[in-house]
Parts: C-alpha cells; structure tokens; sequence
C-alpha cells in the first residue's frame, strides 16, 4: 500500500478509506452467507403452519428468494448502493427507516454506556496510576476486574429489582415514559441500561489507562518535568495524557464495536428498541433484509469509527502517517 | 511487584480450586446433579441435604455447580484453545508469508471484528442449532481476530529484529529460524491474552444460554443455570446468585491470574 | 473549590429533575398495558402473533364477535344474518351508519373489498402482502357479493359450520379501503378500521398510542388513551407492573404470584382458557406405533406436580384436547391418565419395552402459549427416565422448531390457543387425518371413526346432533393417546387495581372497551 493517494496526511486518510471498503463488502458478504445457511425459510415461517407448499413457493417466488444465490447477493448489493435496503419480510416496513431509527435508540445507549465507562475508566486509571500500590490502587482495580467478570444480562436484572423495584428510583424498563417524555425522561430511562452496559466497559478503559499512564509515568522526561518543579498535575495533564492518549484512543474504538454489537442482551434486558433487540428477532424470523441491512449499518459505523480513531492517531503523531 | 504477584497467586489458586472441584465433581457431589424432586423446588442453602439449596426441580444446587463447573470450564478452555489456534494459524500465515496473503487475512480478521460479534454467534447458532459444541464453535469463531492481530503483530516484529539478520547471515535456514523464534517470542503474548480471555468466553456462552441458545437440558453449565434462574430472582436469589458468584470467581481467577502472568512474561507490557 | 460547588449544583438539579419525572402520577384517563413484544404488523389479515392482535383488536371488527368472557358468536358489524337451508348461502345486514376511522362509511363493498383482497390471487390489491389465514378460513368460500350497500352475501362451496366463529376472527376484520389503495403495502403503519379505538401514534420498539374514537357505533369508551410497550424480560415486567409504570400486563413468572396476590395495588385475574399443551407423539415411530406405550407415557408423566411446582397452579390438567371453556363439547367421560409410573412400566412391559427405548424430544425454547417450555420438557424428561424411556432434549429457537414440527418429529411440545371457538378448530386441525401429510397433525395419527365424526362434526349445524359427535371422538382420541395430555393454561392477567371493570376473554384478548379508571 505504497503512496497511493500521496503523502501525508491527506493520503493516510485516502489509504484508510480504500481498506475499510472490502472489509465493508466481506461484511456484506458474511451476513448474506451466514443468514441464507440458517435452516429455516423466512417464507414458510411467515405463512406459518397452515399453509401449503405452493402458497410458500410463490411466497419464495415473490420474494426473489427462489434466483441463484449469488444473484440474489447481487441484486441486493445493487439496491444498496442506490440507498434502498428493501422491505423486511415479517414485518412488511421499509428497512432503512426502520434499522436507522433503531439505530439511533442504540447510539444513545452506546453513548451513554461510553461515557460513563470513559468517565469511570479513565478517572480511577489515572488515579490508580498515580498512586500505585496504594489501597486506592488495588481497590479500583479489584473493581475494575469485577466489572469485567459479571455478565451483562446478570447485572442488568439485579439492578432493576434492586433501583426499580426495591428502591423506585428508576422505571424498569423501556427509553422512554409511556405518556412520552423529554430530554430529562430519556436520561432517567437511561441510567440503569448504560451503567449495566458501561461498567465492563468501564473496568476495560481502567486498566488500560493505568497500564499506559504508568508505563508513561516512568519515562525519563516526565521524571525531568518533574525535577523541573511542575506541579504533578501539570505533569500528568500536559505529559502523561498527551502521550497515553494513543492506547487509550484504541481502547475506545475497541469498546464502542463491543458496546454497538455487544449491546443485544443490555437491550433485551431493559426493553431499550435498539438494533440489537430487534436483530435477535430478526434472526429468529430469519428476517434477511432486515438482518443484512441492520448489520451493514453496524458494521459502518464501526468502520467509520475506527477511522476517525485512526484519524486522530494521524493527526497526534505524525510516525504513523508513513506507513 | 510484591503486592502484583500476590493477586496473580490469589488467582492461580481461585483456578486451580475451581478446576480440581471441577475434576472431582463425581467425588465431592451429594447428589446426582439430574435428579428432579419437584417438592423440593427452591429450597434455600442449609437445608438438610442440600448445603447449597435446591434449584426450580428440586435438583441440589452444589451438585450442579460442581458438574457445572465442568461443563463452563472446559468448554471456555475448549473455545479458546479452538480460537487461539486457529487466530494463531492466520497470524503466523499473515505474518510470514506476508503481501497478498497478509492482506486478505488481515482484510478478512477486520471483516469478523466489523460485524458485531454477539450477532454473529446468533447467527452461526442459527445456522448451527442450538447446543453445548455449536455453542463453542460460535464463540470460537468471533475470537479468532483477537488472536490473529496479537500474532501477527508479534510475526513482524520478530521479522525484523537484527539478530534474525545476523542468524540469516550465518546461513540459518530460514523457516526453522524463525518458527522457532517467533514461536517463542509469541508464546508469552499468547499466554496472557489466552488466560484473559477465557474469562470472556465463559461470559459469551452465557450469554448464549441466556438467549435460549447454549447446553440443552438436563446438561447444566453455569450460564444456563444463571438464566433460567432469573424468573426466580426474587423469590429465591440464592439460586442465580450461586452460579453468577461461580462465574464471576473464574472469570475473576484467570484475569487475576492473567495480568499477573503478563507482569512477570513481558514487563514492557505492563 | 468554585468548580467542586459549580459541579455539585449541577448534579444537585440533575438529581431533582429526576426526581420530579420518577414521581410523576400516571394519568386518570389513560393506561398502560406492558406487552412481551411489540406488535409486528397492523395489517389484520398479515397477523399472526397474538402481540399484535391485542392491539389491532382495539381498531378493528367482524362481521360477527364473540361476546365478552364467552366463544358465543353475537352479531359484530352485522347485526343480522340469514343462513339459507342447504348452509350454502350466508346473508348479512350491516349496521347501519357505521363509518371507519378516515370517514368513510362501511358499506357492503367495503366488505367485499377486504374480502377480495386475500382470496383474489389475481386482482389488483393482492400483492399489498400476504395471507397465511386465507386457505384455512376463505378456502371454502365460492364469492362475496354485493345485494345491496348494506347486504353482503357470502356463498360456501361446502356446508360449514364454524363459518360464523370464522368471521369473528382477526384476519377477516373489515378495514377502509379506502385507506389501502392509499397505503397500499404500508398499511401494515396506518390501520383504519371501525373500532372502538384508533390508532394515534406508533413508535416502533417503543410505544403504540391508542386514542377513543368517540364517533363508535357502540359508544365511546371511557379510557381517553391506551398505550401499548413491549417489555421483553419477565422480571422487569414484573418490576414495572409492581410500581405501577404499567396498568396491565401477563405472563409474570408463575413463582411471583404469590406475591402478587398479596399485594393491594395489583388485581390478579385468572380464568380457564381454550389452550391445549400436549406432547405429540409420531404413530409411525417403532415403539409410539403401539398405542400402550403411548398410553404408558401418559400414566409416566407427572402431570399434577408440573401444574403444581412449575406452573404454580396457572393450568388445569387436560383430561380432553376441548378445554371445559367450550361447554357443552367438553367431553369429561375420558379415560384418564393419573400419575402412575407403574402401571406406565406394567403397559411397556406388555408392549415388548420392558427395557424403555430411546426417542428424540424437541422442544421450543420459547414460542407464544408454550408456557415454560424448558423446564416442562425437563421434568418430561425425568418422568419418562423412571420407567425407562429415554428421552433425549432437542431444543430449537421457535423458527426452526415449527419446520422440526411440520415435518412429523417422534416427540414434540406443542401448544394450540385457538382463538376461533368452535371445536372444530381444534379437534380437525389437529387429530383429523384429511389434511395430511401431516400440517398440524404432526404425529400422523388416524382413526377412521375419529375423521368421520370431526368430517360430520363440520357439516352439522343443529347443536343437539353436533355435541355427540365431538364428544364420542373425544373418548376416542384419549383412550388412543396419539398425545401426552398435559394441561390447559390458564390466561393469567395482573392489573393495577385503578382499572375497573375488566373482564377475561377466553382467545387472550384483552378488551378494554368496558374498561375505566378510578
């Protein structure tokens, strides 16, 4: 992948670009393969029991799913590119409008959970860092590791019969009030769903804060910065940060793949109407376009994500331009 | 590094409890883990007989997490073995052999990171039918990037270190010189990322069992038994407190157990 | 120190805004009812899911209905009817006046229209979607006429007689078509019907919104608003009904009932329904062929104890396919099948399998009526251990199970929640061998003298001459046992106690016309 787009940061960005494409159409291809290997044919399955064999072949016909498979892959990949993601079999809605405004339920819960795990995280690995070996240390650390080891669909049910139930202070379920609600409703709606989500999140982002900030901290100009007379904090906010900046940049891109695909059980669990949700029973339904176009979309946004992660890696440090 | 290696031993010893109860099972079990009793359903612990309780059927709930134990630990061990392996073989393929090949690995490692992983072990279940092995297979397959990255990375690292060049100037042959040089130097790496992760598989399969995807009955494994104990969560928290507490001690073990091995292998890493 | 207050005041209000939406008092003219899943589509003849017809139920009607807490057929958008001698010819006079929800009136065309859309494979509207109901209810059906704007008349090819149990059910509700050619494969977004209720807004995954329609033939409910939300995991819709985020909802887990019923705020409405959970047996397998090992199983299962630990009571046991909620049709001269492992070793023995043999039971892991699939199936399991068979669990995700089903399995749960409240339904769909290879009779089996009285049953409209019928294939079908009988579930409904006057249907619906709040 020589210089292809020219040099500097205007060609890393082109190069960057180019390689997420096939990993875009693998993408495509994966979902296609895997969906159609599934026993199971979303015709017979929506016509149910009652019907016959011809009422489900003219249902296959109807639906295209009779042509060679690789027609059928391209004919949708066609459509894709023109911006029409097809209409979900069961449910007999459009797939774009449905998949994006699931979406959007997902990216708030994504940016919820991201927050708080980048607030958490980021927070208790400085401070275990900076104090290393203290008791502060090893207890945010302890907590760190219990965050990792407790699965999500565990979590998220204590804390509903514990915040919900027992004490009132959160609704059980759902993103929004029944009656409807604003701003202050979705926030509300939305803490227990993204601190279930966030804290595995949250132990991850900590400990690879605290490995790097040390790593960091032990590093000859820090120690010269200091022996300058900078105050610590100055030391850590101008040193420290700027050069962790990298691993921990990956660790959030890292998380937000996990936080968009592994959100299915937080969402399950509280009910949000986010893509997971409605993939889990798109899958069962053996739904294709909606299965196809809601991993499309999630696997974009990761893409571009990690793009932008990259984007920025460029931008702080120019080595990595030339590679 | 005192207080460092005294987790990691905590750890090691959490594994090694956890994996002899597992072994022992038929040993230490006071019951048959299957036998239903109906009557019995949901006793607490200390009840005579059941030290640990009964689960919905009356089953003893210490029988179940010592078979349990079993099921969970081996299968994770199993399915990260599998994805080790096999991220492994895509690594060291990507990483020796390199150009083309290196990019349609590395292209086809991004494309399973791309797609949002506990989808994708629906989706493989889907295809599969659902089951203890697919189940594996499904959580193995999603892992297999991890892996591939760590050995690549390590691949072309060792591919440039100067004394391979000196090795090669000396007339070294060349694929002997450096399986064994990167075997060793990715063996470190490995091991700590394997331990890390088993943890996250054990987490991923019940995940699936939470689904309605994982083991079958009457087999129990300790994600299974966590979420069809759910329904009872307020009447009996006992029985999903136990196999979550189980959980959360193995997952907790080879994490401890993990950084502690990455502190002593590779301390740049730290 | 400026920043630590300015942040503490910030988190300060934060905390009161919160707090100040989580005490907020729910409405006096609207309610809440907490689905498992949201509704999937709101085009009547494309539903299947019972999801969605709690809702749709609200927006649309028949010609007939069922009368409230009954399977009575009373007149429902036709006030009236003639049945000619031969039963060929059905004649209706529609309620004058009635109007759909965009202002059209319903009119005879109305209904031919809606009629024509499913059953016209070549016209005009029949691509809008599909129709998995049409063969089973209008296949029978010759053609729809128009006598006169409020005369339809609907002509048989055969008699029929569950023809009118037929009308009352959802995939034959009228609608405006007025409003199809407008949305065409869209309207599965914007129902418009003549209910009681309209559609005022739907936010998929998130809420359904019902609004009165106060122009109602019947009168305007009392409610102002309905809202639908699905709530997926059990305990969270047990946590939501217990603060009262939610008004109504069902399927609570049995073991939380108890409390439930303790509870002053929460009103637990029980009632029997017309639900069947059975086990079907292939009557082709080598040892299920011999009708005393599948009487044996019958005696091997320990039907009392599910009901009792697992279903914590919400289910009586089935000693019939009919439930007791289709009165005079429930046949209770069966030969019944208590618990006796025995006597269940004693018939294997005499049928050669004193040694057990081994077969393969499927099971859902979840499904609509399935109840608690996994662990029933687990305790099967067990049951049949004892007296030696070996049942080996197969679990499927819903999808793949119901093809497993349709292809005749040795061994598979199933449950049959009619919504149609004729036996007909029920006993010929299941136990008749006419409509293999097998559809629903998945267990292949066939009686001759069972498939002449269910052939006879249909025909028959004089309810004198029909009951026998039903009730000797009945006495046929338990002692041949082509099922394990296990129960019938009950419809279990929890409610805050301010919803007044809410009365159980036995099809599952949940009819809120009568409903109000205090």
């Amino acid at each position: 992948m020589a210089a292809v787009g020219g040099h500097g940061l205007q060609g890393y960005v082109v190069r960057r670009i180019l390689l997420a494409l096939p990993v875009l159409v693998g993408v495509s291809l994966l979902v296609f393969a895997v969906m159609r290997l599934a026993p199971g044919d979303p015709a017979a399955i929506m016509l149910g029991a009652q019907a016959t064999r011809e009422d489900v072949e003219r249902l296959r016909r109807d639906l295209g799913l009779d042509r060679p498979v690789a027609v059928q892959y391209l004919q949708w990949m066609g459509r894709v590119l023109q911006g029409d993601l097809g209409r979900s079999i069961p449910l007999g809605r459009e797939v774009l409008p449905e998949v994006l405004l699931r979406f959007k339920a997902t990216a708030v819960l994504t940016a919820g959970a991201l927050g708080i795990a980048v607030a958490l995280g980021l927070t208790a690995g400085i401070l275990s860092a900076t104090r290393q070996y203290s008791w502060l240390d090893k207890l945010s650390m302890a907590v760190a590791v219990t965050g990792v080891s407790l699965p999500v669909f565990w979590t998220g049910i204590m804390l509903i019969l514990v915040f919900a139930l027992s004490l009132r202070w959160f609704p059980s379920a759902g993103m929004i009030s029944p009656y409807g609600g604003g701003v202050t409703d979705l926030l509300w709606h939305l803490v227990l769903p993204a601190v279930t989500l966030g804290t595995a999140s949250a132990a991850a982002v900590a400990r690879l804060t605290r490995s790097s900030v040390l790593e960091i901290i032990r590093q000859d100009y820090v120690r010269a910065a200091r022996a300058k007379g900078l105050a610590e904090r100055a030391v850590i906010a101008r040193h420290v940060l700027k050069n962790a900046f990298n691993p921990i940049l990956t660790v959030i891109g890292v998380q937000v793949g996990y936080l968009l695909g592994g959100a299915i059980l937080t969402e399950t669990v509280f009910s949000w109407p986010g893509l997971g949700s409605m993939m889990v029973r798109a899958i069962q339904a053996r739904d294709y376009p909606l299965v196809q176009g809601g991993v499309l979309l999630i696997a974009t946004t990761f893409v571009v994500v990690n793009l932008i992660v990259d984007l920025l890696y460029a931008v702080f440090d120019p080595r990595i331009r030339y590679e | 590094m005192f207080q460092k290696s005294g987790s990691a031993v905590f750890g090691l010893a959490l594994v090694a409890v956890l994996g002899a109860a597992a072994m022992l099972a038929p040993l230490l079990a006071p019951h048959d883990p299957d036998a239903i009793d109906t009557a019995r359903r949901l006793a607490r612990p200390l009840t005579a007989g059941h030290p640990l309780g009964t689960d919905e059927f009356g089953r003893d709930l210490l029988s179940r997490l010592l078979y349990g134990a079993r099921t969970s630990l081996v299968v994770g061990l199993a399915a990260t073995a599998l994805a080790a392996a096999a991220g492994s073989l895509c690594g060291l393929l990507a990483g020796f052999v390199g150009r083309w090949v290196d990019q349609v690995v590395m292209r086809s490692i991004d494309t399973l990171m791309a797609f949002p992983y506990f989808l994708l072990a629906i989706a493989i279940i889907a295809t599969l039918g659902p089951g203890l092995v697919n189940g594996m297979v499904a959580v193995a397959i999603v892992n297999i990037p991890f892996y591939g990255r760590i050995v690549r990375a390590t691949v072309l690292a060792v591919k440039q270190t100067e004394y391979v060049e000196a090795a090669r100037a000396l007339g070294v042959s060349e694929l002997r010189l450096s399986l064994t040089h990167v075997l060793r130097n990715c063996l470190a790496p490995l091991i700590v990322a394997v331990t890390l992760n088993v943890g996250g598989m054990i987490t991923a399969l019940a995940g699936l069992s939470f689904l309605g995807l994982g083991v079958q009955p009457p087999t129990s494994d300790w994600g299974s038994m966590l979420s069809s104990s759910r329904q009872y969560m307020n009447v009996a928290p006992h029985v999903a407190a136990l196999p979550g507490l189980a959980i959360f001690l193995a997952v907790l073990g080879f994490n401890l157990l993990g950084d502690g091995l990455r502190d002593a292998l590779d301390p740049r890493l730290r | 120190m400026s920043r630590r207050r300015a942040w503490g005041i910030g988190l300060g209000l934060l905390a009161v805004a919160l707090v100040s939406v989580a005490t907020a008092a729910p409405p006096k003219d609207a309610m809440v009812i907490g689905l498992l899943a949201e509704p999937v589509t709101m085009d009547p003849p494309q539903i299947t899911d019972l999801n969605s017809t709690r809702v749709i139920k609200r927006l649309f009607e028949g010609l007939t209905a069922q009368e409230l807490g009954t399977y009575k057929i009373v007149p429902g958008l036709a006030q009236s009817w003639d049945i000619s001698k031969d039963g060929l010819t059905y004649t209706f006079h529609l309620r004058p006046n009635v109007k759909f929800h965009d202002g059209t009136p319903l009119t005879a065309e109305a209904v031919k229209f809606c009629f024509d859309r499913q059953m016209n494979d070549q016209g005009p509207f029949y691509a809008t979607g599909t129709y998995p109901y049409v063969k089973g209810f209008l296949g029978n059906v010759a053609g729809v006429e128009v006598v006169n704007p409020s005369t339809v008349q609907i002509r048989l090819k055969a008699p029929l007689t569950p023809f009118l149990q037929y009308l009352a059910h959802h995939s034959l509700y009228v609608y405006s078509p007025e409003a199809l050619k407008k949305w065409g494969k869209d309207m599965v977004k914007h129902p418009v019907g003549t209910g009681p209720f309209k559609l005022e807004t739907w936010e998929p995954g998130v809420r359904v919104v019902l609004s009165r329609n106060d122009q109602y033939w019947g009168g305007a409910p009392k409610i102002r608003q309905a809202i639908y939300v699905p709530i997926i995991e059990a305990q969270a819709r047990l946590s939501a009904i217990k603060t009262g985020e939610i008004d109504m909802t069902m399927d609570v887990p049995p073991d939380s009932l108890a409390d439930l019923r303790k509870d002053p705020d929460v009103v637990v409405a029980e009632t029997n329904s017309s639900a069947v959970w059975y086990i079907a047996l292939n009557t082709r397998h080598p040892a299920l062929k011999d009708k005393r090992v599948r009487q044996a199983l019958n005696y091997a299962v320990h039907k009392d104890a599910i009901i009792r630990d697992i279903l914590k009571g919400t289910a009586i046991v089935a000693t019939t396919p009919l439930s007791p909620v289709y009165g005079p049709y429930h046949e209770d001269k069966t030969l019944r099948y208590p618990y006796d492992p025995e006597k269940a070793k004693a018939l294997l023995k005499e049928a050669g399998y004193a040694g057990g043999f081994d077969v393969t039971f499927f099971v859902p892991e979840s499904g609509s009526g399935m109840q608690s699939p996994v662990e029933m199936a687990t305790v099967i399991q067990a049951n049949l251990a004892a007296v030696g068979v070996r049942a080996r669990i197969q679990t499927m995700e819903w999808g793949a199970y119901l093809k497993k089903y349709l292809d005749g399995p040795d061994m598979a749960e199933m449950s049959w929640n009619p919504s149609i409240g004729d036996p007909d339904h029920m006993m010929y769909m299941l136990l008749s061998s006419d409509r293999f290879p097998p559809a629903f009779n998945a267990g292949f089996y066939q009686n001759p003298r069972v498939d002449e009285l269910l052939r006879r049953g249909r025909t028959t409209i004089d309810e004198k001459e029909r009951v026998p019928l039903y009730r000797e294939a009945q006495r046929l079908v338990v002692e041949d046992a082509p099922w394990i009988f296990v129960d019938h579930g009950k419809q279990v409904i929890v409610h805050r106690k301010r919803v007044q006057g809410f009365k159980l249907h036995p099809n599952f619906d949940l009819v809120l016309t009568q409903v109000w709040l205090q």
